[in-house]
């Protein structure tokens, strides 16, 4: 075989090994445009990508980066690596790590770039789950028993009772007993959503009805905290796609967390906590809880939804708006927070009533 | 003794409703009388409040991912030049006065421009455009006033 046959192999065999790999290969000039994309980069963005510029073809941009790999790589002459969030066409929003190389002329100057790009969406998500988990078991042993040392002074009072033949007393100790069971049970469908990521349900329901039945379990223990609850539901909201159980759990999370404000806040006489289902406008529908408790200050509204972050010191855990946040992420939707201190807050969750993907054509 | 108020920055919020043409009004008369700076602002909603991502199918498969971004800023833009052709005249006795266009929920953004300006009092009406021409169904006047940290005044128009 001829060297120039070799060569051609050679050629070949790289070639299929680079668009084999898992993972987008291009080369780019200064000027950011693709010279050569691997069959993996192809597949996912278009064959016609070639002389595209990086930033429209993986960012859907008009504009360079504000950090960008390979304009260090021109610049130092150096490999950089960073991390990138890339847009699919289909919609998919994708975490990658970024390498860029320098490729050399036979005098030393960057003719071009190498950037690879590697998926670590799964890695990272396993991490955070990884974490998450950890995480809870440590918080959580404290809270349940907490509770749990709870439901036995419950049963402690409510045997008394028995034995001296006093209902009151023993109606005391129920009380009791039934607040650390819904603790519990609260914590342990919290854990459930949280421990892993959980994929919604989605079934075509009322979002109404839905708030109405969250709204109605609710209502007894919003009673006995001497909290008025109003629903103010509009039921011209159209049936959508939601998972039904999601949905609920978000709303009794932001439910629970007004009714507990209010009964600590002894400012006011008289508490009231508001469900509202509405459209936000023709495309989106909202649902809103909002209370009239003491609101929150700039610091706990900064940290409302990170892990594990309670402003109700040893009764919260934090991970009921951690919750609500991974619920309606899982909806696409999102989440608005109006409050001030002495006021109160609101919270706005805002969903497609089209769950299909927005088209603007 | 009350202490003399002295307001600097007074935003007025619009829809072109009715009310909002009377509070207008108001928001003139308060910043002529204290030599205020006029902050005019109209939001607009996100063609995409909930930040998914558009596929537009029109354009070719580079350029079809659109962000919504960038058709909010488009909107905007023209909302400006509405906002402007609306007020611009009227407001010319005024030497200091400003048009703001914000994208996204209204409550929201005008409680966010009022914190981050230092407004002293936002004035807005109160019922917005009737049912039919609504483009939000937010509660903008009754969550303004409940959640700002400075004065809200909320106007209706008489009843004819």
């Amino acid at each position: 075989m001829s060297d120039s046959n070799n060569s051609e192999l050679m050629d070949l065999t790289f070639k299929s090994i680079i668009d084999a790999l898992p993972c987008y290969i291009m080369i780019q000039d200064q000027d950011y445009k693709i010279l050569f994309a691997n069959q993996k980069l192809k597949s996912d963005f278009g064959d016609d990508i070639i002389s595209l510029s990086c930033y429209s073809v993986l960012k859907g941009s008009h504009h360079q980066c504000n950090v960008c790999p390979v304009r260090k790589t021109f610049k130092d002459k150096k490999v950089h690596i960073i991390e990138e969030t890339i847009h699919l066409s289909d919609g998919t929003v994708i975490e990658m790590i970024a390498y860029s190389a320098p490729l050399f002329d036979a005098v030393g100057n960057v003719r071009a770039c190498i950037k690879l790009l590697v998926n670590v969406g799964t890695i990272k998500d396993t991490h955070r789950e990884l974490v998450t988990l950890g995480q809870s078991i440590a918080l959580l042993s404290h809270d349940i028993k907490n509770i749990l040392e709870g439901l036995q002074g419950g049963a402690y009072v409510v045997e008394e009772g028995i034995k001296d033949a006093d209902t009151e007393l023993s109606g005391r100790g129920w009380d009791i007993v039934k607040k650390n069971i819904t603790e519990i049970t609260g914590i342990t469908q919290n854990i459930l959503y949280s421990a892993k990521e959980r994929k919604p349900k989605m079934k075509i329901i009322s979002p109404v009805e839905v708030a109405r039945q969250t709204g109605q379990l609710f209502a007894e223990k919003a009673s006995s905290m001497g909290i008025q609850l109003l629903l103010q539901l509009n039921p011209k909201v159209p049936r959508v796609s939601l998972d039904p159980t999601g949905i609920s759990r978000m709303l009794g999370n932001l439910l629970w967390n007004s009714l507990q404000a209010c009964h600590t806040n002894t400012e006011k006489s008289k508490h009231i906590v508001y469900v509202r289902v509405d459209y936000y406008d023709y495309n989106h529908f909202m649902y809103e809880v909002e209370d009239n408790a003491y609101g929150m200050d700039t610091q706990i509204r900064k940290n409302l939804f990170k892990e594990f972050f309670s402003s109700k010191g040893d009764s919260g855990t934090g991970l009921g708006l951690m919750v609500v946040e991974r619920i309606i992420r899982n909806h696409q939707g999102k989440i608005e927070v109006l409050t001030k201190p002495g006021k109160g807050s609101l919270f706005r969750i805002i969903f497609r009533l089209d769950n299909k993907k927005l088209d603007l054509n | 003794m009350v202490n003399q108020l002295k307001y600097q920055n007074i935003l007025f919020c619009t829809d072109y409703s009715k009310d909002a043409e009377v509070a207008f009004v108001h928001a003139f008369d308060q910043a002529s009388k204290y030599e205020a700076k006029l902050h005019i602002m109209n939001v607009i909603l996100s063609v995409n409040p909930c930040g998914i991502k558009i596929f537009n199918k029109t354009l070719s498969k580079a350029e079809s991912k659109i962000e919504s971004d960038k058709i909010d800023e488009r909107h905007s833009m023209q909302e400006l030049g509405a906002l402007k052709k609306v007020y611009n005249e009227r407001c010319k006795d005024i030497i200091d006065h400003e048009f703001i266009v914000k994208v996204g929920s209204p409550d929201i953004e005008i409680i966010t421009y009022s914190e981050d300006n230092d407004i002293d009092m936002i004035i807005l009406g109160t019922a917005g455009r009737p049912e039919t021409k609504r483009r939000t169904y937010v509660r903008t006047a009754a969550n303004v006033s409940k959640y700002a940290n400075c004065q809200v005044i909320t106007i209706g128009s008489p009843k004819q």
